[in-house]
């Protein structure tokens, strides 16, 4: 199969783990990276070999055929419809985009172009949600009647070198990690139909502790411009109720990461921000909780979702980490924020098929048989 | 006033000699404000039985109301007959405790209280394990700032029903029933105590198993209908401005939720289950390795009853007694709230308020509930 070339537009602390993840692929050329400041892009492409080029020059090269977009949410849609208007297909870290007017743009404007749209997160085709997957189509629980996700902790004030934008409009622990719980659990148990949420702000402002801060900035406040701890119930198309929270409030707790209540038992599903496992289910009578041996390979990183694209396009088969799934993930997120807000349950509309699940049996580095 | 009154101890007449009227009859002999001197029961034989098991008069449910020498009437009759039968206390000039809920409708509950105010009578309704060396301790570690200002909380009860092991399950799944009139008397009423009255209330419920199947004796095999919702996802915002995240479902073989945590601006608070006196409690605060048991600062040899004997004292010291029909009725309405909000689609604005009952202080005599 012919492989294909892509490109990195947004060298930040996310693209180094794309290119180790992406050269775990056969089929994608890694050539090429960007960023505003092209130092940065620099630093990157000689640590993996690759070529720096402006932005410009990137979409200009008439042999990359996908540019994974890793600029912050903010810059998603603009770089993204800079990139389909060059011909390429794009593969948008999450969320897809800021608001739905874009992201409804963005996916009409690659419907009209031919192009495809791929967007973060693609945990969900690591080893360990991928034998979760498996399990749950096995009807190891039976049918699903509900499920929880919770991401609680205090926020990457206290480590993250600048992180302002996480508690100004477009961030918020929704926006941040909603992602992947969200695509975690409509990639289980299909689309969701209705929302209602509550949302709370716990500290009006925060204070930047990142031990590498210089000590002038060292401590510097943040006012919070954005609801800290969401919490939603969501109704799934098939049946089953979600318990949601995100949170950026929480210093400490005991709450699972994601479980899936089925009318034959509970699988324990492991932490949907992570390619791995443990895997664990408990059916009706067991006196205890079994782990599972993954049935799907677990050394992936992020980029499996751009490879994924890749074989597709050369298939011409669906790919599963699609800007339609991110598109459902996005519409959810403003549902449960503007119930909150209305004191209204949302009807979300925004269906979406499952993606289809990986094959068991492929060997590292490949993904269609 | 008239209503301080009572004797040390208070005079106690128990209405309903089914199962738990056992605890209620053995602990209340632990507590020096309250004496069981009576109890009735639709079926006479039952009244006869206990009453000679404990030593006390057998009545019918007329003589009992009659009986001028009976101070509170302590009513375990079957939830669908306690407002019927507070009613007919208050009618009767008698404080009553009722087991809970208070009513099954919100519409029974108010009449219960106005009743009892247009008589100057008291109203205690179940449960009272938040006077439980557990729940006291959580309170008195939150009341003194060990995790700052709560802003978030959860708590979760998630099993699969009683149909595999109660003998005549079906009441669980009839109106009345569900996890949450069951079980949320005892989350629903901890996390008030602790956080305060509910302001809003949203959520989602479903019935997962519109039919069940009865796997124990004598019933084993025939099936259930099922008329009430079996999973409820509910999202309380307090009028503190916080959210509390709950789920109380029947639908949930197996879990790893925990029961009940408040999480504050500088630490978090493992709550024990609320359905018992107990503990352990822990605390684990913004930059702790670990968490840490706290030892109980209230006795956790308390038992059901507590809250009799609390009304009993308060009565006589004319304070407000803290297993109250206000506090009820206010669960009663959060609990009611979660079905309606899933049905009509919005968030539900909770119109009671009620303060958080007063702690319990710490010192406590054995058998006391005041200094």
């Amino acid at each position: 199969m012919d492989r294909v070339s892509v490109g990195i537009i947004g060298c930040g602390h996310i693209s180094d783990h794309y290119c180790q993840g992406l050269k775990h692929f056969r089929i994608l050329d890694l050539r090429a990276c960007s960023d505003m400041d092209m130092a940065r892009a620099e630093v990157l492409a000689s640590d993996h070999g690759i070529a720096a080029l402006n932005v410009e020059q990137l979409l200009a090269d008439p042999d990359i055929e996908i540019v994974v977009n890793l600029t912050p949410p903010a810059a998603h849609f603009d770089v993204a419809m800079q990139v389909l208007a060059a011909g390429k297909h794009i593969y948008n870290e999450k969320p897809l985009t800021q608001t739905r007017d874009q992201g409804r743009q963005l996916l009409q404007a690659a419907k009209d172009a031919g192009l495809r749209v791929g967007s973060a997160p693609d945990t969900i085709l690591g080893g360990g949600l991928q034998t979760s997957r498996k399990l749950l189509d096995d009807g190891w629980i039976g049918r699903p009647v509900a499920a929880c996700g919770f991401f609680a902790s205090h926020g990457p004030d206290s480590y993250h070198p600048g992180p302002d934008f996480f508690f100004k409009p477009g961030g918020g622990p929704l926006f941040d990690m909603a992602p992947y719980y969200l695509t975690c659990l409509v990639s289980l148990l299909g689309p969701v139909q209705r929302v209602t949420g509550s949302a709370s702000k716990g500290f009006d402002q925060r204070f930047a502790t990142n031990p590498e801060l210089p000590p002038e900035r060292h401590g510097y406040a943040i006012d919070v411009e954005v609801q800290t701890h969401v919490s939603a119930a969501l109704d799934f198309a098939s049946g089953s109720v979600g318990t949601l929270i995100t949170s950026f409030d929480i210093w400490h707790q005991n709450l699972p990461r994601v479980e899936i209540y089925g009318t034959e038992g509970t699988l324990s599903v492991p932490d949907p921000n992570h390619f791995g496992g443990p895997v664990r289910v408990r059916r009706a009578g067991a006196e205890d909780w079994s782990e599972i041996p993954l049935t799907h390979d677990a050394s992936m990183q992020r980029g499996v979702g751009v490879a994924d694209l890749a074989y597709a396009l050369r298939s011409g088969r669906p790919h599963r980490a699609s800007g339609d799934l991110g598109w459902h993930v996005l519409d959810l997120m403003h549902a449960i924020l503007e119930s909150a807000e209305s004191g209204r349950h949302q009807h979300v509309s925004s269906g979406v098929a499952r993606p289809d699940p990986l094959p068991t049996g492929l060997a590292p580095g490949y993904l269609d048989d | 006033m008239s209503e301080n009154a009572i004797p040390e101890p208070a005079r106690v007449g128990l209405i309903g000699c089914g199962n738990i009227s056992d605890r209620y009859f053995n602990f209340s002999r632990t507590f020096v404000d309250i004496e069981m001197v009576a109890c009735a029961d639709l079926l006479p034989e039952r009244a006869r039985a206990k009453a000679a098991q404990y030593g006390v008069q057998a009545l019918n449910v007329d003589e009992l109301l009659a009986d001028p020498d009976i101070d509170i009437v302590l009513n375990l009759t079957i939830p669908q007959a306690h407002a019927e039968v507070d009613l007919a206390a208050l009618e009767a000039g008698k404080h009553v405790y009722s087991e809970k809920p208070l009513a099954l409708d919100l519409a029974d509950g108010q009449r219960v209280l106005a009743a009892a105010a247009e008589r100057g009578l008291r109203v205690g309704c179940a449960p009272d394990t938040f006077l439980g060396g557990g729940q006291q301790t959580s309170r008195k570690l939150i009341d003194e700032g060990w995790i700052g200002c709560p802003v978030a909380a959860v708590a979760f009860l998630a099993s699969h029903g009683h149909e595999h092991w109660h003998p005549d399950p079906t009441y669980y799944y009839k109106t009345g029933g569900g996890p949450m009139l069951d079980m949320g008397p005892y989350y629903i009423t901890a996390l008030v105590n602790l956080l305060g009255p509910v302001a809003r209330v949203s959520g989602s419920t479903r019935i997962s198993f519109p039919q069940r199947r009865i796997t124990s004796e004598p019933k084993y095999g025939e099936m259930i209908d099922v008329e009430v919702s079996t999973h409820q996802a509910a999202l309380l915002e307090f009028a503190a401005g916080l959210t509390a995240t709950v789920v109380m479902s029947f639908d949930v073989w197996s879990h790893n939720l925990p029961r009940m945590e408040i999480y504050g601006t500088e630490g978090s608070l493992a709550v024990p289950d609320p359905n018992t006196f107990r503990g352990p409690v822990l605390l684990r605060r913004a930059d702790a390795e670990a968490w840490s048991e706290i030892p109980l600062t209230h006795s956790d040899r308390v038992e059901r009853s507590i809250g009799v004997a609390d009304m009993a004292s308060a009565i006589r010291q004319n304070r407000p007694h803290r297993v109250s029909g206000e506090l009820a009725l206010h669960v009663l309405e959060v609990m009611l709230a979660v079905d309606e909000a899933s049905a009509s689609e919005r968030h539900v604005v909770i119109e009671s308020n009620v303060a958080r009952p007063a702690p319990l202080p710490v010192g406590l005599q054995p058998g006391r509930v005041d200094l």
